[in-house]
C-alpha cells in the first residue's frame, strides 16, 4: 500500500475536522443570533400579548386591536412563530376569558393555517407540534382531521392526536379506544389520565364497553379511571377481570379492588389468591391486604407466611405486621 | 526476507486493525445522530413534571452505597431526599465505613433502630442495623450499616432491602440535574412490546462547576486539562458511542454513577458480581443474558440527556487507577461471559457488542502497545519504512482529533452545554493535545490493568476526590528575598517545561514533515535521537538565560517576568519554525548569511520560493496558540515534575557538550542533509550570528612551507599576487581558428553532477548535456568554489578570493583587480552577460559593470511578448531558460560578426520553487525518464517528492539542446567554444556528503575541438580564467598580465582520478568552512578522503588534519589581508590590462 493513499486520508480528515470547526463557529453564533432575535421579538409582543389576555372577553366574531409595529414584525415567517410559541406558552397556563382571548387572537391572526401546514407535514414531529397547537387552542373545527390521526402508525403522532383529542373533548373523546389498534403504553396512559383528572366522572357505558376492548391496554386504563374515582358501581365489571387472559390487565383489577370502598373485596381477593397462577399477581394481592383486610382475614394470612416461597412469606409477614399495628390501633 | 515478511504483516495487520477501528467508530458516529435527534424532538412533547406528581408512576428504590463519605454525607442524602417522586425509597448503604458516616447520619436525620423485614435473595455480608427516621418528613430514607464488602456487595444488601419495582443506583457524591430520576423512569413505561431491563443515562464532569446545596447551577468547562480531556471523551463515550448501542439495543454497560435496573431482573440475574471490579457493566451483560436464555423481548435504553454530574479524577496517578481498574473489570466481565463470543443464541450481543468489546475495547489499547513496540523494534532491525509508519501514525492521530471534533459538534447541536465564551475553543484544542498528552497515559494504564489482572490484583483502588463543594485554601505569606527566588525558580520550571515539550513536539513535526515532504534520513530512529539531543543543549543554553531574566523581573512582579519570558520563548519558538520551514525548503541552515543579502534580495528569494503561504501563516499561528495553550493548561500539570524534567535535561545536555567537547567527530554525521536536520536551526542561526557579529580575533598558524603552490611576488604588500605559471592546457584539444574564438559561458543554476552525465549517484537527468559531454572535453570531478550563485562569477571570470560575504558586497571597497573579462575586454572582445533574473541581484550587475562589461541583459531587457517564468505567490525569478537562451541568440545576431565575442549566461530557471513553463509536460518528462534509468517502483515514490525539482532540470537540459542546436545555424559557431557548468549544486535535493554541494560537471564544447576527452581530475571554477587566458594567449597571442591574482592555478587534464589543487570553498556567503587540497576535503573540524567518485569517507590523520588547516588558514588570512585593504594587483598592472 502507498503511503500516499494515507496522506489523502489525512488531508480529508483534516479538512473535515476543519469543516466540522467552521459548522461549529457557524451554529454557535447562528444559535446566539437567533436566541437573541426571538428574544427580542418576544419581548416587543409581550406587553400586546398581556393586553389582549386582560381584554373582556371577546365574542366568537371579536377583532382584537393589533399595533401597526407588531403588524409589521407579523410580516416575517420568523416573528409569526416567535408569536405562536408565546401563545401556546401563555395558553397552556390559562383558562376562562383569558385563554378563549388567545384562541380568537390565534384564529385571527390566521396562526392556525400555520398549525394545519404542520398537520400536514410528512415528519412526525412537525405533524405533532400542529396537532398540539390546534389543541391547545381548542380548534373544535379540526377535531376529526385529529381524530383521524388517533389510530396512526406513528406512535408520537398517535399519541399527540390521543391526547389533543381528550384535551378538546375530555372523556368523550376516549372513544377512539373503540377502534385503536395499538397498545397504550404506561406513560400515555399516565398522560391521559392527568388530562382526565379534573374532567367530571366518566359516563358508566362507555367504560364498561372499554371494559371489555380486546385490547388489554385499554382494559388497564379503564380500570385505572374506575381506581382513580373509586366507582363502586361497576365493581361486578372489575372482577370480572380477574379473570381476564392477559396479566397485566389481572394485576390491575387487583390494585382497582383495592380502591374499592367495598367490604367484600377482602373476600373477592382471597377467592381470587387461589385461583391466581401468576405470583407477582399474587404478592400483589398479598400487599392490597393491607388496605382491604380486617381481622378476619388475618388467618388466611398467617397461612401464607407458613408458604414455601420466600417471597410470598416476606409479603404475608409484612402484611400481618402492618395489620397488627394498625388494626390495634383503631 | 523473514524479517521483511514479518515486517509487512505486522504493520498491514496494524493497518487493517486500524482501518476497522475507525470504520467502527464512524459508523458509531453516524447511527447515533439519528437515535439523539428523535430523542431530543420526542422529548420536545415531554412534561416530565407529570411523572413528579402523578400516583400511576412505578415505584423506585434509590440505592445510595458509602464508603468514608463522612465529609460530605449528610449533604449528598439531602440532596438525594430532595428529590420528587411520588413513589420512592432512598437506601443508604453504609458500607462498614471506618469513618463517622453512620453517626452523622444518625444525628442529622434522627434515625432509629428498626426492625425491618428482607428476604436475602443475593448473599451479601450481613446487615448490622436498619435504620429510619422518627421525622416523618424523612419518611423515605432507609440507612443500612452492614459490614464492610465492597461496592457491588453493599448494592446488593440494598436490592434485597428495596422493597420497589425499580432500583435506581448510584454513587452518593454525584450531583443529579433536577428531573434525572423521572428521565430514567420514563423509558420503563414507555415500551409496550419489550420489557425494558435497565436505562443509564449521560454522565458529566462536574469539576469547575459550579455546586450549592448539593444542586449544579453553573456548568463550566474544567479549567484542569485532565478533568477537560475527560469531559471530552465522556462527551465522545456517552454522545456517540452508546446512544448508537442504545439504538441498536445492544448497550452493555450502564454507568455505575448513575443507573436503573428492574429489580426482578436483577434478583432472578443474581444481582452484582462482588468478585469483579466492573460489577456495573458485568451486571448489565448478565441481566441481558438472563433474558436472552428465557426468551424475553427485552430493551436496555439510554438517554442522551446529561442527567448525572461527577467529579472526574485531576492526578495521572488517581486516573491510572481509575483506567487501570476499568480496564479489569472488562477483561473480568469479557472472561465470565466468553459464551457470548459469536455465538447467535445471544443475538446482537454475541454477535456484535461482545465481540466489539473484545476486538475494540480490551484488545484496541493492547494493539496499539504493541504497535509502538513492534515499531520500535522493527526500527531497531533497521526494516522499518519511516515514511509509511509515519503516514500511519498521523492517520490514527488524525482520526482521533476529526472524531473528538465531530463529538464536539453533536454536543454543539445538541445539548450545547458549554456556553461560555472560548469554552468551544478550548475542547477543540483539549482534542488536539489528547492523542499527546492523555491517550498515552490512558494506553499505558490499560496495559498495567492487564498486567495487575495477570497478577491476581484485585483492588478497587482508592478513588481521592478533591470533593465538588471543596474551595481553595488561601495562602498569605510574605517570602523573604532567598525564598522569593525559590518562589520565582518553582513559578519558571513549569513554563520552562512547557515550552520544552512544544520543542519536543516541533522537532517530530520536523522530523516527520521533513520526512514526508522529501525523505527520512537514513537510521532515523539515531538521527531523531541526535536531533533532541542537540535540541535538549539549545534549551538548557536558553534555559539558563530565562530563568535569570524570569527572577529578575520577579522581583519586579510575577506578571512581568511571566510575560517577559512568554513572550520571549513565542518570539525563539517561531523563530525556530522559521528556520525549520527555511531547511525544508532550502535544505540548507540559515546561518549568517542572512546578513550578506539585502532585504530585497531576502523577499525576492523567499518570495519566489514560496516560503511565505497561507499553510505558513497558519502554521505560526496554530504553533503560537498551541504554546500559549500549553503555558495555561499543561505548564500547571507539570509544576511536580518540572524539576525533575529539568534536572535530566540539564544533566543530558551537560554530558551531551562535554561528549562535544571530548570527541567532537565521535557523532558526527556523514550525510549532508541528515547532518543539518539533526541540528537546532536555531542554536545554529544564533551560534553563526553570534560569530558573525563578534569574530573570534583570527590568530593563524601558518607554516612557511605551506605557500609552495604559486610564486608570490609579494606577499607583503600583495597577497594574492603571483607570476603567472598557468600551463595552456587547451591547445592539445582544439584547433586554432583564423581569428580569436567566441566564447560563451553557460552557467546552470543548480546544475549538479549528482543528477547529470554517467555514474551520477541520483541517476541522470540531462539527457542532452550526457551526450554533449561526449563530444566535448568533459571533466566530471569539476567544483564550484561557492555553495550558492554568490560565489559563481568572481570565481568563475575573475579567479577571485571571497572578501567577507562574497566578492560581490564588496561592492564600492572592491578592491581592483583583473578577470577573464575585463582582460578579454581590453584584447578587443564585446562582453556581455546575460540572465533572466534581476541582474542586480546578489550584486552580480556590480561586479560585471566593474568588469567595464558592455551589455548586461536582464529582466528588464526581454521583449514584451516574451512569457515570464510562473509566479509563485506573486513572485517569479523573471524568464525561463528557454526565453533567456532564445534572447542570447537575438543578441548575439545583433553582434558585429568580426568582434570576437564573451557571453555569459547563467540560467535560473532550475532555483526554488522550481516552476517552468510546460511544467507538466516536465513532470511527465520526469516519469518517463524514471522508465528509462529501469527506477523501481520504490525509488519512484521516493523521487516523486522532488519532480518539480527533476523537471526543472529535464527543463534546463532541454533549453541548453535548444541554444546549441539554434546556435549551429549562426555564423561564428565554427569559431565558438561553449563552457557549460553548474553555479552550485542544488540543495533542494537532498545531498549526500559534504562535497556534493559543489561537485558540477564542466563541458568545454566547440567545433574547434580535436578530440574529445573525459577528465577524472579535479578542478573548479577558480580555474577556468586562468585556463582560458593560457589557451588565448598561446594560441592567439592575446595580451595577457605575467603577474596575477589569480587564486586558481589552472584546470587539470590529467584523466586519472586527482587533486593538485589547493581551494577554499565558500558555503554560504558567512560560512567559509571548506577546504579541498589533494585528496582531502575539510569541512569545519572534519576531514574527509575523498573517493574517486566523489564520495567521502572520514580520515582521523591528525596530521593531514592539521596540514589542511593550515593551508585553510593560510588562504583566510592572506582573504583578511585583502579585506584590511591590501591590494590584489599593482595598479600599474591593473592599468596596463584594465579596458580602457
Amino acid at each position: 500500500m502507498r503511503a500516499e493513499y494515507l496522506y489523502f486520508a489525512i488531508l480529508f480528515f483534516v479538512f473535515l475536522a476543519f469543516f466540522m470547526v467552521v459548522s461549529m463557529l457557524f451554529i454557535v453564533l447562528n444559535k446566539s443570533r437567533m436566541k437573541g432575535k426571538r428574544r427580542a421579538l418576544a419581548a416587543q409582543m409581550e406587553g400586546w400579548i398581556m393586553d389582549v389576555i386582560l381584554e373582556k372577553e371577546g365574542s366568537p366574531g371579536h377583532v382584537f386591536a393589533v399595533p401597526p409595529s407588531i403588524n409589521d414584525l407579523l410580516q416575517t415567517p420568523i416573528a409569526k412563530k416567535v408569536l405562536l410559541r408565546e401563545l401556546m406558552k401563555v395558553k397552556k397556563s390559562l383558562s376562562g376569558v383569558s385563554g378563549k382571548n388567545l384562541e380568537i387572537l390565534y384564529a385571527q391572526l390566521s396562526l392556525d393555517q400555520v398549525s394545519l401546514q404542520r398537520l400536514e407535514s410528512k415528519k412526525w414531529h412537525i405533524k405533532a407540534k400542529g396537532i398540539q397547537e390546534l389543541a391547545v387552542m381548542h380548534q373544535h373545527s379540526q377535531y376529526s382531521a385529529i381524530f383521524n390521526l388517533t389510530n396512526d402508525q406513528d406512535m408520537m403522532v398517535r399519541m399527540e392526536a390521543q391526547t389533543s383529542i381528550v384535551r378538546l373533548n375530555g372523556y368523550k373523546g376516549l372513544q377512539f379506544f373503540d377502534n385503536l389498534s395499538y397498545p397504550l403504553s404506561e406513560w400515555h396512559q399516565l398522560n391521559l389520565l392527568h388530562l382526565l383528572a379534573h374532567e367530571p366522572v366518566m359516563e358508566e357505558h362507555g367504560v364498561i364497553k372499554w371494559l371489555n376492548s380486546s385490547n388489554a391496554t385499554v382494559v388497564q386504563f379503564s380500570l385505572k379511571l374506575i381506581a382513580g374515582q373509586h366507582a363502586i358501581e361497576l365493581y361486578d365489571e372489575v372482577v370480572k377481570c380477574l379473570h381476564h387472559t392477559d396479566e397485566v390487565v389481572r394485576k390491575e383489577a387487583v390494585l382497582c379492588l383495592g380502591q374499592m370502598p367495598s367490604p367484600s373485596v377482602a373476600l373477592e381477593l382471597n377467592n381470587h389468591y387461589r385461583d391466581e397462577t401468576d405470583k407477582n399477581i399474587r404478592l400483589c394481592i398479598i400487599d392490597e391486604f393491607q388496605r382491604v383486610a380486617s381481622r378476619h382475614d388475618l388467618p388466611f394470612l398467617q397461612t401464607l407466611q407458613q408458604a414455601d416461597d420466600v417471597d410470598v412469606k416476606l409479603a404475608a409477614n409484612k402484611t400481618v405486621l402492618y395489620l397488627e399495628k394498625n388494626l390495634k390501633s383503631l | 526476507m523473514w524479517k521483511q515478511v514479518l515486517y509487512d504483516l505486522f504493520s498491514y495487520g496494524i493497518l487493517v486493525y486500524s482501518v476497522t477501528l475507525l470504520t467502527s467508530y464512524i459508523l458509531i458516529g453516524v447511527y447515533s445522530i439519528g437515535a439523539t435527534r428523535k430523542y431530543l424532538r420526542k422529548s420536545s412533547f415531554t412534561d416530565y413534571t407529570l411523572l413528579a406528581s402523578s400516583n400511576y408512576v412505578p415505584s423506585v428504590s434509590i440505592l445510595a452505597p458509602a464508603y468514608n463519605e463522612g465529609a460530605n454525607i449528610i449533604e449528598n442524602v439531602r440532596s438525594l431526599l430532595s428529590i420528587h417522586y411520588n413513589h420512592l425509597e432512598v437506601i443508604v448503604i453504609n458500607d462498614g465505613s471506618k469513618d463517622d458516616s453512620i453517626q452523622k447520619l444518625i444525628d442529622a436525620y434522627d434515625l432509629e433502630a428498626v426492625d425491618f423485614l428482607y428476604h436475602v435473595h443475593i448473599p451479601a455480608k450481613p446487615v448490622k442495623t436498619v435504620y429510619k427516621s422518627r421525622n416523618t418528613v424523612y419518611k423515605k430514607l432507609i440507612v443500612i450499616d452492614k459490614v464492610n464488602g465492597g461496592k457491588a456487595d453493599a448494592l446488593n444488601t440494598g436490592i434485597n432491602l428495596a422493597s420497589n419495582k425499580y432500583l435506581v443506583c448510584i454513587d452518593v457524591d454525584c450531583i443529579l440535574e433536577q428531573d434525572a430520576l423521572l428521565k430514567l423512569v420514563k423509558p420503563f413505561i414507555e415500551e409496550t412490546d419489550r420489557r425494558v431491563i435497565a436505562t443509564g443515562g449521560v454522565v458529566r464532569i462536574a469539576n469547575s462547576c459550579i455546586i450549592e446545596n448539593g444542586r449544579l447551577v453553573d456548568v463550566n468547562l474544567p479549567k484542569n486539562f485532565l478533568a477537560r480531556v475527560q469531559t471530552l471523551e465522556y462527551i465522545r463515550a456517552f454522545l456517540l458511542g452508546r446512544m448508537a448501542w442504545s439504538r441498536l439495543n445492544g448497550l452493555l454497560l450502564i454507568s455505575g454513577a448513575f443507573g436503573a435496573f428492574d429489580r426482578e431482573i436483577v434478583i432472578k440475574a443474581g444481582g452484582y458480581d462482588h468478585k469483579t471490579v466492573g460489577e456495573d457493566m458485568e451486571l448489565v451483560v448478565r441481566m441481558r443474558r438472563y433474558m436472552e436464555e428465557h426468551k424475553m423481548p427485552y430493551k436496555v435504553a439510554f438517554i442522551p440527556d446529561p442527567l448525572c454530574w461527577t467529579e472526574a479524577p485531576e492526578s495521572y496517578k488517581i486516573l491510572g487507577r481509575q483506567r487501570n481498574r476499568w480496564t479489569r473489570g472488562t477483561i473480568e466481565m469479557l472472561k465470565m461471559h466468553r459464551v457470548l463470543f459469536f455465538n447467535p443464541k445471544y443475538g446482537l450481543m454475541g454477535m456484535l457488542s461482545y465481540p466489539y468489546w473484545f476486538f475494540f475495547e480490551f484488545l484496541a489499547p493492547i494493539i496499539e502497545f504493541i504497535g509502538m513496540v513492534g515499531f520500535v523494534f522493527f526500527a531497531l532491525v533497521g526494516i522499518i519504512n519511516w515514511t509509511f509508519f509515519f503516514a500511519l501514525l498521523v492517520f490514527v492521530l488524525t482520526f482521533g482529533c476529526l472524531f473528538s471534533t465531530f463529538a464536539i459538534l453533536m454536543e454543539v447541536l445538541t445539548y450545547n452545554q458549554y456556553k461560555k465564551r472560548g469554552e468551544v475553543a478550548k475542547l477543540i484544542l483539549t482534542a488536539l493535545m489528547e492523542p499527546f498528552f492523555f491517550h498515552p497515559f490512558v494506553v499505558w494504564s490499560a496495559i498495567k490493568g492487564n498486567i495487575d489482572l495477570i497478577r491476581k490484583k484485585n483492588s478497587w483502588g482508592e478513588m481521592t476526590r478533591l470533593g465538588l463543594n471543596a474551595q481553595p485554601r488561601a495562602v498569605v505569606e510574605k517570602p523573604a528575598l532567598a525564598s522569593k527566588l525559590r518562589n520565582a525558580l518553582y513559578d519558571y520550571l513549569p513554563i520552562a517545561t512547557g515550552w520544552l515539550l512544544l520543542l519536543i513536539l516541533l522537532r517530530a513535526a520536523d522530523f516527520v514533515y521533513n520526512g514526508v515532504l522529501h525523505q527520512y534520513p537514513p537510521e532515523p530512529a539515531y538521527i531523531l535521537s541526535l536531533s533532541y539531543l542537540n535540541d535538549l543543549v539549545f534549551f538548557f543554553k536558553v534555559n539558563l538565560l530565562l530563568a535569570l531574566l524570569y527572577g529578575l523581573f520577579y522581583l519586579i512582579s510575577k506578571k512581568t517576568a511571566e510575560i517577559t519570558v512568554i513572550s520571549i520563548t513565542v518570539l525563539l519558538t517561531l523563530g525556530s519554525l522559521a528556520l525549520m520551514q527555511y531547511f525544508s525548503l532550502s535544505f540548507v541552515l540559515l546561518g549568517a548569511d542572512l546578513y550578506g543579502y539585502s532585504m530585497r534580495d531576502i523577499k525576492q528569494t523567499i518570495g519566489a520560493s514560496g516560503g511565505i503561504s497561507v499553510g505558513v501563516i497558519a502554521a505560526i499561528v496554530g504553533v503560537a496558540a498551541a504554546l500559549l495553550a500549553i503555558y495555561k493548561w499543561v505548564s500547571p500539570l507539570l509544576r511536580k515534575p518540572a524539576k525533575w524534567i529539568n534536572l535530566s535535561v540539564s544533566v543530558t545536555a551537560i554530558v551531551w557538550i562535554v561528549i562535544g567537547i571530548f570527541s567532537p567527530d565521535k557523532f558526527t554525521v556523514r550525510d549532508e542533509y541528515a547532518g543539518n536536520l539533526v541540528k537546532n536551526k536555531l542554536n545554529y542561526f544564533f551560534a553563526a550570528s553570534f560569530e558573525h557579529f563578534f569574530p573570534a580575533s583570527q590568530a593563524y598558524d601558518v607554516p612557511a612551507e605551506s605557500s609552495k603552490e604559486f610564486q608570490y611576488v609579494d606577499e607583503t604588500k600583495f597577497p594574492f599576487l603571483r607570476t603567472d605559471s598557468t600551463a595552456d592546457v587547451l591547445s592539445p584539444f582544439l584547433n586554432t581558428a583564423s581569428r580569436k574564438p567566441d566564447i560563451v559561458i553557460v552557467l546552470v543554476e543548480g546544475m549538479g553532477r549528482a543528477f547529470s552525465n554517467d555514474n551520477a549517484y541520483l541517476g541522470s537527468f540531462t539527457p542532452f548535456l550526457d551526450s554533449l559531454s561526449k563530444h566535448s572535453l568533459y571533466w566530471e570531478n569539476f567544483l564550484s568554489n561557492g555553495g550558492r550563485t554568490f560565489a559563481a562569477l568572481p570565481s568563475l571570470l575573475g579567479s577571485l578570493p571571497f572578501g567577507s560575504t562574497g566578492f560581490n558586497e564588496l561592492g564600492a571597497k572592491m578592491p581592483e583587480h583583473l578577470s577573464l573579462m575585463s582582460i578579454l575586454k581590453a584584447n578587443g572582445y564585446s562582453t556581455s552577460f546575460h540572465y533572466g533574473g534581476d541582474a542586480e541581484f546578489d550584486n552580480m550587475a556590480l561586479f560585471l559593470r566593474k568588469q567595464q562589461i558592455d551589455h548586461i541583459f536582464d529582466i528588464s531587457s526581454f521583449p514584451a511578448d516574451f512569457p515570464k517564468l510562473p509566479e509563485n505567490n506573486g513572485f517569479s525569478w523573471g524568464y525561463g531558460d528557454k526565453e533567456l537562451f532564445r534572447h542570447v541568440l537575438i543578441k548575439k545576431d545583433a553582434l558585429a560578426p568580426a568582434q570576437p565575442s564573451l557571453q555569459v549566461v547563467l540560467t535560473v530557471a532550475t532555483h526554488s520553487p522550481f516552476v517552468v513553463n510546460e511544467q507538466d509536460h516536465y513532470l511527465k518528462k520526469v516519469e518517463e525518464r524514471m522508465n528509462e534509468l529501469d527506477f523501481t517502483e520504490i525509488q519512484k515514490q521516493e523521487y516523486r517528492k522532488y519532480a518539480h525539482q527533476y523537471s526543472s532540470i529535464l527543463y534546463a537540459d532541454d533549453a541548453i539542446r535548444t541554444f546549441i542546436n539554434n546556435y549551429r545555424s549562426r555564423p561564428g559557431f565554427e569559431n565558438t567554444i561553449f563552457l557549460i557548468t553548474g553555479d552550485h549544486r542544488m540543495p533542494e535535493i537532498p545531498m549526500s556528503t559534504k562535497i556534493d554541494r559543489y561537485h558540477v560537471p564542466l563541458i568545454i564544447y566547440s567545433p574547434l575541438l580535436k578530440r574529445t576527452a573525459k577528465f577524472e581530475s579535479i578542478s573548479s571554477h577558480v580555474d577556468i580564467a586562468p585556463t582560458l587566458l593560457a589557451y588565448l594567449k598561446h594560441s592567439y597571442n592575446l595580451r595577457t598580465p605575467t603577474v596575477v591574482s589569480w587564486i586558481g592555478s589552472g584546470i587539470d587534464t590529467a584523466r586519472g582520478f586527482r587533486n593538485i589543487h589547493s581551494n577554499a570553498l565558500k558555503q554560504t556567503k558567512t560560512n567559509l568552512i571548506d577546504f579541498v587540497s589533494g585528496d582531502y576535503h575539510l569541512n569545519e573540524t572534519t576531514v574527509y578522503k575523498l573517493q574517486k567518485n566523489m564520495g567521502e569517507e572520514p580520515e582521523t590523520d591528525p596530521a593531514i588534519k592539521a596540514k589542511l588547516q593550515a593551508a585553510f588558514a593560510r588562504f583566510k588570512q592572506k582573504n583578511d589581508e585583502m579585506l584590511k585593504g591590501k591590494p590584489l594587483v599593482p595598479d600599474s598592472i591593473y592599468k596596463e590590462y584594465y579596458p580602457k
